[in-house]
C-alpha cells in the first residue's frame, strides 16, 4: 500500500463559540484540493479561517508537520508563517485587496511582505502571474474597483500565490459570479493547481464546484464533519441526508 | 520668578538628557517622550527647543535655522529666547556653532564631532502614513515589518495613478534597521544624514517621540537594490539671484513684475559665503 506523506495541516477536534463549529477535524495532504461543503450556516468559513490562521479556535488544535502547533506560536511568528507558507482568498475582493492600489502592487506586495527589495523581480513576478490568471497586462496599472467581478477574484488568486505558498485557502471563490466566469475560474484554478502543486482548501456550498476541482470533500452540517469522500462516490452515493441534500440541489 | 538657565529646571532637563541617551543608544527607534511645557506653542518647535534646552551650557554657541535660514521670525525668537534666558553665545556660522538647531533642512555646510544638530520634527513616524494604529506602527518597527513601505514605492513606479512621493520627508532606514522620518527636510538633504561626524537628534514633542542618530550613523534613503534612490537634483538653469549658484537647494523668492520665478538659496550662510566669494 501506498504510504501517504504526512498532512501539511491538520485541525484536531477544533471547536468555536456555542453553536457554530463542534469538535471538527480534517487532514490537507500536499498537492490535495479538499472542499468543505454544506449549506449557509454549517461553520464552513469559520473552519477555513481556523485553519488559515486567522481565527483561534475556542478548543481544538491546528497543526503543521512536526506537530508545530499554530496557535501556540507568538503572534508575530503566526504573521510571518501566514504570509510565507499560506494564501488566501475570501468571497469578497475587498477584504484582501488594497483598493487603492494598482493591481501590480496588490500582486507584489506578498513578496515585499515577504522581504522581497529587488524592483524588477517584483515586477516580473507580477507580470508573470497577471499573465497565468488571463488578465490583460495593459491593466497591471489600474485599480482594482474598475475591473470585473471575475477579474477581481483572479487578481486576489494570482496575489494570493505569487510568493509560492503551500497552502491556498478559498472561501466561496466563485460567489456572485456568473456560470461562465465561475468555470473560467475553477479551470484555471485546476491548471494552476496542476503546475504549481499547491494544496488547497476551498469552501463551498454547490457541489457542483466539489465535482469540478475537488479530490476530497467534507460534508459539514451544524458545525460538525457529517461525511468525507472523493467526490464522484459522494454524488453517486450520498450517506448523510446533509449530503443527500446537497446532491439534490445540484439540478 | 526665578530665572532657570534656558528656561527648563534641572530635573526636566535631566530626564530630557536621558530620552537622548537612550536614542542614542538604539539608532532610529522612536523613544517615548513628554517634553516639559515650554512658552511656546507645538508647531514652532516645542520638540527642538526641549532638546536644545537640555544639553545648552555656558560655553555653548548656538545657530538656528529654519527652512535653511537664519534670519526668519521663528530662527530669530529661538536665539533670542536662549540668549535671554542663557545668556549663550549666537552665532549664524556652522563652523563656530556646538549646537544647530534646525528646521525643514540639514545644513549645507559641513558638521563635525564636536557638533549636535536638533531637529525639530511634526510627524516622527513614517508608518502612520500607512496604518492609523500607533499600536499597530509599533509593532511593525519592533518587527521590521516594512514591506508596505515597499509596496507604496513599488506603486509608484507602476500605477497608472502616480500617488508621487512628497519631495521632502522621504523616509529612511537606519543601520537597516528600524525606519525613521527626516523630518520635512528636502528628499536630497538626506544623503547629508548619512555617516555624519555630528550627533543628530530629532524630538516631536506634539507626538511625544524622540530619536537621534549617533555619529556616523549609516541612513539609507528607502530605495529597491535594484533601482538607486534618486535624490531629486535641482532644475537645470535655475540659479540663485544672490549668488548665482546652480547646485544649493533654491527656494522661490517671488514673482517679478513679467510673471517670472527667482530663486534665491535656502540656506543663508552658505549663499552668503558664496556671494562673498
Ligand atoms: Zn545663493
Amino acid at each position: 500500500m501506498l504510504e501517504l506523506p504526512p498532512p501539511l495541516l491538520t485541525l484536531d477536534g477544533v471547536s468555536h463559540g456555542p453553536r457554530t463549529l463542534h469538535d471538527a477535524s480534517l487532514s490537507l495532504y500536499p498537492g490535495e484540493v479538499l472542499c468543505l461543503v454544506g449549506k449557509s450556516g454549517a461553520g464552513k468559513s469559520t473552519l477555513l479561517r481556523i485553519a488559515a490562521g486567522l481565527l483561534p479556535p475556542g478548543k481544538g488544535r491546528a497543526l503543521l508537520p512536526g506537530g508545530v502547533s499554530l496557535y501556540e506560536l507568538p503572534e508575530q511568528v503566526l504573521v510571518s508563517l501566514r504570509r510565507r507558507r499560506f494564501g488566501f482568498v475570501a468571497q469578497d475582493a475587498g477584504d484582501t485587496l488594497d483598493m487603492a492600489a494598482s493591481a501590480a502592487a496588490n500582486i507584489a506586495q506578498p513578496l515585499f511582505d515577504n522581504g522581497e527589495r529587488h524592483f524588477g523581480r517584483a515586477l516580473a513576478a507580477a507580470r508573470r502571474w497577471f499573465a497565468a490568471l488571463d488578465l490583460d497586462a495593459a491593466r497591471l496599472g489600474d485599480r482594482p474597483g474598475v475591473f470585473s467581478g471575475g477579474m477581481r477574484q483572479r487578481l486576489q488568486i494570482a496575489r494570493a500565490l505569487v510568493h509560492g505558498p503551500e497552502i491556498l485557502f478559498l472561501d466561496e471563490p466563485t460567489n456572485g459570479l456568473d456560470t461562465a466566469a465561475q468555470a473560467r475560474l475553477l479551470t484555471l484554478l485546476s491548471d494552476l493547481q496542476r503546475c504549481t502543486g499547491v494544496a488547497m482548501l476551498l469552501v463551498t456550498h454547490d457541489l457542483r464546484i466539489a465535482r469540478l476541482i475537488a479530490h476530497r470533500v467534507l460534508v459539514l452540517e451544524a458545525g460538525g464533519v457529517v461525511e468525507e469522500a472523493p467526490p464522484d462516490r459522494l454524488i453517486a452515493d450520498p450517506r448523510h441526508p446533509a449530503a443527500r441534500d446537497l446532491v439534490a440541489a445540484m439540478i | 520668578m526665578t530665572e532657570t538657565f534656558a528656561y527648563l529646571d534641572e530635573d526636566s532637563k535631566r530626564a530630557v538628557r536621558r530620552t537622548i541617551l537612550k536614542a542614542l543608544a538604539v539608532p532610529g527607534y522612536q523613544v517615548p517622550f513628554i517634553a516639559p511645557e515650554m512658552p511656546i506653542a507645538y508647531g514652532w518647535g516645542v520638540g527642538g527647543m526641549v532638546v536644545t534646552a537640555s544639553l545648552l551650557g555656558a560655553d555653548d554657541r548656538l545657530k538656528v535655522t529654519d527652512h535653511g535660514s537664519d534670519e526668519t521670525v521663528n530662527a530669530v525668537n529661538i536665539r533670542a529666547f536662549f540668549t535671554r534666558t542663557a545668556g549663550i553665545g549666537t552665532t549664524t556660522r556652522t563652523r563656530e556653532a556646538t549646537i544647530v538647531q534646525v528646521r525643514q533642512r540639514v545644513p549645507e555646510a559641513e558638521l563635525v564631532e564636536r557638533q549636535v544638530v536638533v531637529y525639530q520634527v511634526p510627524r516622527p513616524d513614517p508608518l502612520r502614513a500607512f496604518v492609523d494604529s500607533a499600536v499597530e506602527a509599533a509593532r511593525m518597527h519592533a518587527h521590521a515589518d516594512y514591506g508596505r513601505v515597499y509596496t507604496r514605492l513599488f506603486e509608484e513606479k507602476t500605477g497608472s495613478h502616480g500617488a508621487v512621493q512628497p519631495g521632502y520627508d522621504y523616509p529612511v532606514l537606519v543601520q537597516g534597521r528600524y525606519l525613521m522620518s527626516p523630518s520635512p527636510v528636502p528628499k536630497r538633504d538626506n544623503v547629508r544624514l548619512n555617516d555624519c561626524p555630528a550627533i543628530q537628534i530629532f524630538g516631536a514633542a506634539r507626538e511625544r517621540r524622540l530619536y537621534a542618530l549617533p555619529p556616523y550613523t549609516r541612513v539609507e534613503s528607502i530605495a529597491f537594490e535594484d533601482v538607486p534612490f534618486d535624490p531629486g537634483l535641482p532644475e537645470d538653469g535655475r540659479r540663485c539671484v544672490v549668488c548665482g549658484c546652480g547646485e544649493s537647494h533654491l527656494d522661490h523668492l517671488l514673482l517679478r513684475d513679467d510673471g517670472m520665478s527667482e530663486w534665491v538659496c535656502s540656506d543663508t550662510e552658505c549663499c552668503a559665503e558664496r556671494a562673498d566669494a
